[in-house]
């Protein structure tokens, strides 16, 4: 019945349903109350982005006290998970990811110590994991949605596999002392290229 | 069927299900009618005695079923796909350049890569419970949806996420019909959210229950069903205000006789019997010579008429997508003309045209104004959305030909978007039945396809009037002034 | 598995270490496989496909369809200016053609071939736009194969949404 704006509309708009698209939006903002129907929201719940960027924040204070490029490139990388976060994009989260990964690597050889490093690395794999599942579950449950429980059990989770993680090999570095046989790492990294190709 | 024994073995591989504890599908069906009346319902998966024993039978608010989870499917969500290349990558590194510090991140790395693998969506054993605060909302009242879940089974779910399965037809106006939660074995869940009613018979569908292994690398979606309905039926709006008069007098029906008897039209009088209605004592000659006498008036023959309402998928158009659809319009419309009907003395019936079965035969009375509001709100082939199945046009016709008393003349609501329905407007009035079509206009005029659509339209329109069809549509202005407009037009 | 196991003996004693000890040589070219194994298989994400389960919008009443929308995409795929779609094109040339006629034929009070062959032969209008969409002979304007050649689009497009333009003006035109 809004004849000539809506035919101005539809000229401009490449396609019909991009046309279609800004009409019902323009309506149901200036309907009345009959149209009030909830729209899911589907952006990753606050705390979940909370939580990420915390451990993102840990992990880049641990690389930046060993290492200053290193802990720059977590730092990088704590953004780049708040940016996935906000675009709700797992893309940009492993991007980010990938960037702190870097950012380790770098710590790792400008000789971080063992015990920064690997606070670095739990920090940076629980804000990951936090992040990606609050993504995942924004696009299921949505922000408006009760969570909490869920994501404190997630992040717990996750920073208890880590930090298990990091007290078993810290422990092993441990009892094999100073002295690193590289033979033996040198194995272990050939029997770990061969465990992982079987199992991809 | 077979999907959910699938998943009563996927819930319980111990077999379980032979010992006869568990629940039929006709005790399924029982209990969906119970719970039709109690507003609440009950459904779990897998594991139904729990829920039995919890479940005091004496109290009516509960519904004692508990039904199979609908096993679907198990995913695996490839969260953590690359998490060992990027531990391999960093071990390397560390080897390379001979730093141990690097082959211990990496290690940490690898750990993540075996808790990604090490878990398996578990199957929920959810015993799921919805009430409603009101299961006869009036048309826009605010419902409340209570909705709980427990976990019945022996396993933890430590992601569990429930997205409810909210009629197609209702709206929820506060807060997402959803959660994310952790349930220990025993621990119970409850979300709520608000709809607001609409007319209709509404069926929740099954809520979907999904899965995740701690690690969220697989994902398992569920399916549990938790049978609850609620039915909205509209008040019949007072008919006086509808001037459907000129609508059914023109041609039979209503026809002035010159037998005395209820009407509108003065008669006669005569000397008052006992029993008379009071409002016809001629109260004037009561006040001038205290005689009582009745006032007879000219009786009118009743008319006979179908309101035959266009619910054919194409029908169900509106000119925004969270607008009111045509078959609403068109419903609420025949509501009024039926009271209206009923009111002047017609006889009225219900039909619709729709791949389902609808037939009110022509009747009067409270009764039957009871029974034609019943099948305007509730009647399935009017529901809110579309059935989804086929329409067979000359099935549908000659059935309804062979029901339409001869003198009956036709109301034929229709949003009239396809050659259909004037087709079918043309083919009734062809067969000697007085027809007025009725149209709801659901067209609009932003794209070149929208425009199109509602040329075709008013073409339509217009070559039903030179056909000597009445037709008379409305759009923004109400039904009422569309027929009051018609019915000058029509009687000049 | 088994290098798994001789690297964790290895780590705990020297002697094995010592047995096995591999030269300087071959333990960087470990290094390098681990690096680049590493690199390829985290790259494996890059092409990764989520199939999670997507609950839609359950809050939401389902939403009613608008009418012409399905016309509009028939729309669409005619006026987009690559070849084919050309019995959409005729499709949506007669059906637009029906309703141009018919209002033809009713404002100028003439039967319904005088209005077939006014449209027809592009009389029907001022607008040459909509009269080369249905006109046998006309040629759009170059005003219209410019701005179709300029922005992409077909000259069919130009000229169906004149032919309704044009409709509409007619039709407003009455009482």
């Amino acid at each position: 019945m809004s004849g000539e704006a809506s035919a101005g509309v539809a000229s401009d708009a490449g396609s019909a349903s991009e046309a279609s698209g800004d009409e019902s939006a323009g309506t149901t903002a200036g309907d009345d109350a009959l149209v009030d129907f909830h729209e899911t929201d589907s952006r990753p719940p606050t705390v979940a982005i909370v939580a990420s960027l915390a451990a993102a924040g840990v992990a880049a204070t641990a690389a930046l006290v060993a290492s200053p490029v290193g802990g720059a490139l977590l730092g990088v990388a704590a953004l780049g998970l708040l940016g996935g976060s906000l675009r709700s994009s797992t893309r940009v989260l492993g991007w980010g990811a990938a960037v702190g990964v870097v950012g380790l690597a770098v710590a790792g050889y400008r000789g971080a110590p063992a015990e920064a490093l690997l606070v670095a690395a739990v920090g940076l794999a629980v804000a990951w994991d936090v992040a990606d599942h609050g993504v995942g579950l924004g696009e299921q449950v949505g922000r408006g949605a009760r969570v909490r429980r869920n994501v404190a059990v997630h992040a717990g989770a996750s920073l208890l596999v880590g930090a298990l993680a990091a007290a078993l090999v810290y422990g092993v570095s441990l009892a094999v002392g100073g002295g690193q046989p590289v033979a033996a790492l040198a194995l272990l990294l050939a029997g770990g290229i061969a465990l992982v190709s079987a199992l991809r | 069927m077979s999907d959910s024994r699938d998943a009563a073995v996927a819930a319980e591989p111990d077999g379980s299900e032979g010992d006869g504890t568990r629940p039929s599908g006709a005790d399924r069906n029982d209990a969906t009618g119970s719970d039709a009346e109690d507003g609440n319902a009950t459904g779990a998966a897998g594991d139904g005695e729990r829920n039995r024993n919890a479940t005091d039978p004496a109290a009516t608010r509960s519904a004692e079923p508990s039904t199979e989870g609908n096993h679907r499917r198990e995913v695996a969500t490839d969260r953590w796909l690359g998490i060992a290349g990027a531990a391999l990558a960093l071990v390397g590194l560390g080897v390379l350049v001979r730093q141990p510090s690097l082959v211990l991140a990496g290690a940490v790395g690898v750990g993540y890569a075996v808790y990604a693998r090490t878990g398996e969506a578990p199957t929920p054993t959810l015993a799921v419970t919805r009430s409603v605060s009101d299961e006869a909302p009036a048309p826009g009242d605010e419902v409340r949806v209570t909705v709980r879940a427990e976990n019945a089974g022996e396993t933890a779910l430590p992601d569990l996420r429930l997205v409810d399965g909210v009629p197609p037809g209702l709206a929820v106006v506060d807060g997402p019909a959803r959660v994310a939660t952790a349930l220990r074995p025993g621990a119970a869940v409850t979300f709520e959210y608000t709809v607001r009613a609409a007319r209709g018979d509404h069926e929740w569908e099954p809520l979907t229950a999904i899965t995740r292994d701690v690690a969220g690398a697989r994902e398992r979606t569920t399916t549990l069903d938790a049978p609850t309905a609620i039915a909205c039926t509209p008040e019949l709006a007072a008919g006086g205000d509808l001037p459907l008069r000129g609508l059914t007098t023109v041609h039979h029906g209503r026809v002035p006789t010159d037998v005395g008897g209820a009407g509108v039209e003065f008669h006669a009088t005569r000397e008052y019997r006992r029993g008379d209605p009071l409002k016809r004592i001629d109260w004037n000659r009561r006040a001038r010579t205290g005689e009582l006498s009745t006032v007879e008036l000219r009786e009118e023959r009743a008319a006979t008429v179908v309101l035959l309402v266009d619910a054919r998928e194409s029908a169900y158009v509106a000119a925004d997508p969270d607008a009111e659809t045509a078959v609403e319009a068109s419903v609420a419309a025949a509501g009024q003309a039926f009271s209206a009907l009923l009111d002047g003395g017609d006889r009225v019936g219900i039909a619709a045209l729709s791949p389902l079965d609808c037939w009110l035969p022509p009747g009067s009375g409270t009764v039957h104004a009871a029974r034609g509001r019943e099948t305007l709100a509730t009647d399935p082939a009017l529901a809110p959305t579309p059935s989804g199945e086929r329409f067979y046009r000359s099935l549908w016709l000659r059935r309804f030909r062979r029901r339409l008393p001869g003198d009956a003349q036709v109301l034929f609501f229709t949003p009239l978007v396809d050659d259909t329905a004037a087709t079918l407007a043309r083919r009734i009035d062809a067969h000697g039945h007085l027809v007025t079509v009725l149209s709801p206009d659901p067209t609009t005029t932003e794209t070149a396809g929208r425009r199109l659509t509602a040329f075709e339209r008013r073409q339509r329109l217009r070559t039903l009037r030179s056909a000597g069809i009445r037709a008379l549509e409305w759009g923004d202005d109400s039904f009422p002034v569309a027929v009051a407009a018609a019915t000058r037009r029509w009687s000049r | 598995m088994v290098a798994v196991a001789v690297g964790l003996l290895a780590a705990l004693d020297r002697g094995i270490a010592a047995a096995v000890s591999p030269t300087s040589a071959v333990v960087t070219l470990l290094g390098v496989l681990g690096v680049v194994q590493g690199v390829r298989y985290a790259n494996a994400r890059r092409d990764r496909r989520r199939l999670l389960t997507e609950p839609g919008e359950p809050e939401r009443r389902a939403p009613a369809a608008v009418p012409g929308s399905a016309l509009d995409e028939r729309i669409a795929r005619a006026a987009d200016p690559a070849p084919g779609g050309y019995r959409d094109r005729r499709d949506l040339r007669d059906r637009a053609r029906e309703i141009a006629v018919d209002a033809v034929a009713r404002d100028r009070n003439c039967s319904r071939e005088a209005a077939a062959t006014a449209v027809g032969d592009g009389t029907w209008t001022d607008d040459p736009a909509a009269a080369a969409f249905f006109g046998r002979r006309a040629e759009y304007p170059l005003r219209v194969r410019l701005s179709a050649g300029i922005r992409g689009r077909s000259n069919y497009w130009y000229g169906l949404r004149a032919a309704i333009d044009e409709i509409e003006r007619i039709e407003e035109g009455e009482p």
